[in-house]
């Protein structure tokens, strides 16, 4: 009688253990459907937001559209640096652009307009502008420097 | 020293207790049956016990998954309206913005001055003469027009 009691036991310990995989492999399942459910419900409004964090990959494009901005403002554009700081702890890196500008006094407010309203999640570090006589394309206008700052996605 | 007479009395002690018959049985079956049959309950009460308890063990096996299972991130769809609605409004306003045009400048080489052609309205053409200008150097984020110009008819509005 011990000896059936001490295979029961150890049977009942086997037991045990499937049942705990059984359920944990259920939850994982029910977690797995959940997971999928909600990213086919959001997917459109992710791929929008994320259009708006700018990526290593994109950021070429980035620099390229802010000179056909600047050459259809008749301002002389020119990228000084271009830093990527590494934010620990937060979840998007920071992307430093400085650039130089050179144009008339309205080209100069129009591209600033347009970079403050960059449809990116960015900010405009640093701003200074010079009144000077310089001869450009532009005639008597601005000269000066700007550092603006956007979010990049970590790789 | 132990004599005769001893042994006999002993004898005769022994006798007499069992009237001088001796008892030449070896069972006794209500007592062996009394015997089996505690014996047996105490091994069925044992085994009922045991057996219950292995019952009820295994009976209800609780799963504590929570800690085992990975877990689903929350999706923030009020955050995420507000933000979509965010930028979508600084998409409209920087698609507004890219479409001003830039007026187009000719520069007057004979003299110091510059000409300036700006387009207003629907197609009339202003002009404005900027005189010679001098450098100023201004504050960071905020451009201040110089005292010392006064006869300069650009004016520039800090926005």
């Amino acid at each position: 009688m011990g000896y059936f009691a001490y295979r029961i036991m150890l049977s009942g310990a086997e037991l045990r253990e499937q049942t705990i995989a059984i359920e944990n492999n259920n939850l994982l399942q029910k977690k797995y459907s959940e997971l999928e459910t909600l990213l086919t419900d959001t997917h459109q409004e992710r791929s929008t937001l994320s259009q708006y964090i700018l990526t290593e990959e994109r950021t070429i494009n980035f620099l390229t559209e802010v000179e056909q901005i600047a050459q259809q403002q008749n301002v002389q554009l020119t990228t000084d640096s271009l830093t990527v700081n590494e934010e620990k702890g937060k979840e998007f890196n920071a992307l430093v652009i400085k650039f130089t500008l050179l144009g008339g006094e309205s080209n100069i407010k129009n591209i600033l307009r347009t970079i403050e309203t960059l449809p990116y999640h960015s900010t405009v570090e640093e701003l200074s502008l010079i009144r000077k006589n310089v001869s450009t394309e532009g005639g008597t206008g601005f000269t000066g420097s700007l550092t603006l700052s956007l979010s990049l996605i970590k790789p | 020293m132990i004599e005769k007479k001893d042994i006999l009395g002993m004898a005769l002690h022994v006798f007499k207790r069992s009237r001088g018959i001796p008892d030449k049985r070896l069972l006794h079956p209500q007592r062996e049956w009394a015997i089996g049959l505690c014996v047996f309950l105490m091994l069925l009460i044992g085994g009922s016990v045991v057996s219950a308890q292995l019952f009820v063990a295994y009976q209800n096996i609780q799963v504590d998954g929570s800690d085992s299972v990975a877990k689903v991130p929350k999706y923030n769809k009020a955050t995420v309206a507000e933000a979509l609605e965010k930028y979508g409004a600084r998409q409209a306003s920087f698609d507004l913005a890219k479409q001003t045009k830039a007026p187009e400048v000719r520069t007057d080489t004979q003299g110091q001055g510059t000409t300036t052609d700006t387009v207003v309205g629907e197609g009339d053409v202003v002009q404005t003469e900027t005189a010679v200008t001098e450098e100023t150097s201004v504050p960071a984020e905020e451009v201040e027009e110089s005292e010392e110009r006064e006869d300069d008819p650009v004016s520039l509005d800090a926005s």
